[in-house]
């Protein structure tokens, strides 16, 4: 691994210059907040969460697919906040998937069905190329005493082309639709 | 001595995957996150000002406006456009916040503290795409660094909005993504500085008028602050210097490299 440090204003230390970077890609996942703590964030106000499942009938399903043009799984996990007797709105959690990266994120929607604020729960970059992960993680093992990078270091960052959120944007319209759906066919949301 | 615990939040804003995070005693931990909150208000805050979308930015009433139009700006505003203004001169026209619809036709007024500008021609747009993002990175970075100080948490904070990054007071570990092959390198360490990196290619999303983009390449560029290194990545692009004579003007550092690790 070499060193070099560039002169300027800020401080860059180059761990791999970026022409000799060779090694099989590593993992990068950061955990940012347990389910808890999301619910806890986006209705601060809760006493309490209830874990209910709900099942789409198949005919609204299909319905909500073919408004959102995404695709709807039938079953759906809600954690309901309530402060005292009154419902304050949901919490569902979700995964997206992109080409190189999960993501799952905590999407809070209210008693008038407005979206509160979405909370990221985990990234994890480069899923599906495991086997290679893996090999490095081995190779890289060793070399932790003596280099302040280490894997799952826990705040190293990304640097690359702008990741695209519209895989979260596209999940966060379908969870809205979703609990709207519940909402209208009587569920006590 | 407390052991410093890292608080972190992701979101997503400006188009991608924002983070916030910092470095406190993990005694601390609830002014991290209150200071994280005074970041996610300033970004917020800033995306607004610039965004082309949102009709009650400046850029969108500018673009929206008749020839001939003056009005005065937000301070977001005025900061980004001035700055702009100043890197279309001295990169010869090459960063140009009106992708092309008219380089010419537009100018800044100041008076008394503020800043005017004014519409030349129709057909004029602005779209602050190309340095907005990292303004918006340093606004969030400076009201997260400056409420952290406010509680007495240090600077060891940062903000990663993807390809722009800003870190304070902390070494920052920073992996390079591989944009074909998926996956991330352990790259450098930076530290109260702002690194930024853009990636074209055939497919890309980020794009450059005037460019050349049958081939795949990283441009990163690092800087004191993230809109200087977020706009120089367009003038490094658009040239192929990695030591254009702008980067040290700015105090800049530029590196170009391949899009995919063999």
């Amino acid at each position: 691994m070499m060193w070099r440090r560039i002169p300027a204003p800020f401080r860059v230390v180059l761990v791999a210059p970026a022409a000799v970077l060779a090694a099989p890609a590593p993992a990068f996942a950061v955990e940012y907040l347990s389910a808890e703590q999301a619910q806890a964030a986006l209705f601060p106000e809760a006493q309490s969460f209830e874990l209910r499942e709900f099942t789409l009938e198949d005919a609204t399903r299909r319905s909500l697919q073919g408004r959102l043009g995404l695709p709807v799984r039938s079953r759906w996990v809600l954690r309901i906040a309530r402060r005292g007797d009154q419902a304050l709105g949901a919490v569902v959690i979700d995964d997206v998937i992109g080409k190189f990266d999960r993501i799952t994120f905590a999407t809070g929607v209210g008693a008038d069905g407005a979206l509160r604020q979405v909370e990221i729960l985990a990234y994890r970059e480069s899923h599906g190329g495991e086997v290679r992960m893996q090999k490095w993680r081995v190779q890289f093992v060793g070399k932790t005493e003596t280099s302040p990078l280490r894997v799952g270091d826990d705040i190293a960052n990304i640097s690359g082309a702008t990741l695209s959120c519209e895989h979260v944007t596209d999940g966060v319209r379908r969870i809205l639709a979703v609990v709207d759906s519940l909402r209208r066919s009587g569920a006590p949301l | 001595m407390k052991v410093a615990d890292a608080v972190r939040r992701a979101r997503p804003a400006l188009g991608t995957l924002v983070e916030l995070g910092a470095r406190v005693p993990g005694d601390r931990r609830l002014a991290a996150e209150s200071a994280i909150d005074e970041g996610w208000r300033a970004l917020a805050d800033a995306e607004r000002a610039l965004s082309a979308f949102d009709p009650g930015s400046d850029v969108a009433r500018f673009n929206a406006a008749p020839a001939g139009a003056a009005f005065a700006l937000s301070p977001d505003a005025a900061r980004v456009l001035l700055a702009s203004a100043r890197l279309f001169r001295e990169s010869g026209g090459l960063f140009d916040a009106t992708l092309g619809t008219g380089p010419g036709d537009w100018s800044l007024a100041g008076e008394g503290g503020a800043t005017s500008i004014r519409k030349r021609s129709a057909s004029v747009r602005l779209d602050l795409g190309g340095i907005g993002k990292g303004y918006a990175v340093d606004r969030a970075f400076e009201a997260l660094s400056a409420s952290l100080a406010g509680a007495d948490c240090g600077g060891a904070c940062w903000v990663n909005a993807g390809g722009d990054l800003r870190a304070g007071a902390v070494d920052l570990p920073v992996y390079l993504r591989d944009e074909r092959g998926g996956g991330a390198w352990p790259w450098l360490v930076l530290r109260d500085g702002a690194l930024a990196t853009s990636f074209y290619g055939p497919g890309a999303r980020d794009r450059l008028s005037g460019a050349r983009s049958d081939e795949d390449r990283h441009v990163s560029v690092a800087a004191p602050c993230c809109m200087w290194s977020d706009a120089l990545t367009k003038v490094v692009a658009l040239t192929g210097q990695a030591d254009h004579p702008l980067l040290a003007r700015h105090g800049a550092v530029a590196w170009l490299h391949p899009g995919s690790v063999p």
